[in-house]
Parts: C-alpha cells; sequence; structure tokens
C-alpha cells in the first residue's frame, strides 16, 4: 500500500508533470480528468514512450507486457550460420589431412623405390652413382631427394613430398641381406 | 521451429553432403595411390599378378604400367564414386615407380 502512494520515477516521472496543455495536444478529443487516469490511459497510447514503457515493465504499468513469440525469432539463421561454420572449419580441417595422407603414401613409395634404386647401383647391379640413381627414383615417385648417405652397400635417403603447407618426409634404408 | 529454420536446412544439408563427398574422394585418392605403390613394387620385383592386386584393392580400377629406364611406373585410375553414385567424367590417378630387379634372388 506504501508504494502505491510513492512517487513515479524515471520516465513515468516526466510523464506525469506533463501539463494538461501537452495532453491535450497530444490527444485533442480528450475528456477525461488529467490526472487520475494519466498513468494508465497516456501511458499505454500516446507519444514517444510507447514502445518504450512497452519493452521494459514497470510496476505502475498494469497487466502483462505480451512477448510471446518474440525471444526465440531469428533462432534459425543463428543456428544455420553456426552449423555452417562448424562444417567449413571441418573441411578445412579435413581437406588438408586428406592431402597430407596422400602425399604421405607417396612419399613413403618414393622412399622405397629411391633407396632401392640408390642399392641397386651401391650393391653393383647397376653402374652408375647411388645418390643419381636415388634422386632420379625419387622424381618419377613425385618426390625430392633431401638427403642420401650412403654407408658401404647399405643407402639410407631421405624424401619430401609438398603436400598442402608442409613438405610430407619419409626415411627408407636399403642394402644387401644380411 | 520457424519457417525461416525450414529454408536454411536444405542448404545447411547440402553442405554436409558436399563435405562428406570431398572426405569420400580424399579417402578414394588414398586408396588409389596405395594401391599403385603396391602395383609398382609387385611388378618391379618380377612376380607379376598386379592387376588381379590392384583390382582386389579398388575394384574396376585401371592399371597401366610403364618402364622409364631402371624404373617401372604403374598408373591406377579409377572414377570418382560419390555415395555410392559413379561419376563417370571425373577420374582420379595414382602413380608410382619402383626399380627394376634384373637377376632374379638378388632383390
Amino acid at each position: 500500500m506504501t508504494r502505491r502512494h510513492a512517487a513515479p520515477r524515471g520516465a513515468d516521472f516526466i510523464r506525469a508533470r506533463r501539463s494538461r496543455a501537452d495532453l491535450l495536444r497530444a490527444d485533442p478529443f480528450r475528456t477525461g480528468p488529467f490526472r487520475a487516469d494519466l498513468l494508465r490511459t497516456d501511458l499505454l497510447r500516446t507519444g514517444p514512450f510507447h514502445a518504450r514503457l512497452r519493452s521494459t515493465p514497470h510496476r505502475l504499468c498494469r497487466g502483462r507486457i505480451d512477448r510471446r513469440g518474440t525471444s526465440e525469432r531469428g533462432v534459425g539463421s543463428v543456428l544455420a550460420l553456426s552449423v555452417t561454420a562448424v562444417l567449413l572449419a571441418a573441411v578445412i580441417l579435413i581437406a588438408p589431412l586428406a592431402a597430407v595422407l596422400t602425399a604421405q603414401s607417396r612419399a613413403r613409395a618414393a622412399a622405397d623405390a629411391s633407396a632401392l634404386a640408390a642399392a641397386d647401383v651401391a650393391v653393383g647391379l647397376r653402374s652408375g652413382s647411388p645418390c643419381p640413381a636415388a634422386r632420379e627414383a625419387a622424381v618419377a615417385g613425385g618426390a625430392t631427394l633431401s638427403a642420401c648417405v650412403v654407408d658401404g652397400v647399405v643407402v639410407t635417403v631421405r624424401v619430401a613430398v609438398p603436400a598442402a603447407r608442409w613438405d610430407v618426409v619419409a626415411v627408407a634404408t636399403a642394402g644387401p641381406p644380411r | 521451429m520457424t519457417a525461416e529454420f525450414a529454408t536454411v536446412v536444405p542448404a545447411v544439408i547440402l553442405l554436409l553432403a558436399v563435405c562428406l563427398a570431398t572426405l569420400q574422394v580424399g579417402v578414394q585418392q588414398l586408396r588409389v595411390q596405395d594401391a599403385a605403390a603396391v602395383a609398382a613394387r609387385v611388378e618391379a620385383r618380377g612376380d607379376g599378378g598386379s592387376a588381379a592386386i590392384v583390382s582386389e584393392l579398388v575394384p574396376g580400377a585401371s592399371l597401366s604400367l610403364v618402364t622409364r629406364g631402371a624404373l617401372l611406373c604403374a598408373t591406377v585410375g579409377d572414377a570418382v564414386t560419390v555415395a555410392g553414385v559413379t561419376l563417370g567424367g571425373v577420374r582420379i590417378r595414382g602413380e608410382s615407380c619402383a626399380p627394376t630387379v634384373d637377376e632374379p634372388g638378388t632383390g
């Protein structure tokens, strides 16, 4: 009961102090009392405070503000956008992964072939030098030779195959069976 | 939920399908590449039967073998299959080379 007689605050206080002329200008056909129904009629009907009072509930405003169907509006777009972002992120992560896996397979095969070709030369099955033979085999396999170490008849090679952003490296050693 | 959500769902599903198809093609490329490596290795060692191995690894794939100097290169090609549908016009291929062994028993 004490609250009912308390002075209105904020926007309502400003509106409560509007003059009779202002109220008539806003509603020329107004006939009723100007102060008694000010907070009820005026708050709901006229002026720039209309939207504001509808959006901010006030204890002087009677009745509940109808917000049904407004809080979830636009959730579809947000959801679709987030799902799309997740999918794109997955593709951006997975596509290089597939490229790297393919490059890894190629690098392994190229390293094997390169080491075998070099070892064939080192053992004496073919003429020439081991490392140029290793390079030739690596290039034929789509790789580049980055290291070639000949230790007697055992050859160790390192080849690299460019994948998405990295070089996939494979190492292979070949020699006669012991 | 809402009508706007209903219009967006097909687009998202389409995008998801594209993502999965990309992944599938990547896996297929990997298998073709591996099959080419195995075929080159087997054929260069003089074992033979690489065509049977390739058709077992990648059913329906084509195999071609080319000798380049001391190397034997195998190329495996296959039509791209997405979600069980074979796209005849799009092909993926994998190539691999292996050094040939002249004298049997030394490799």
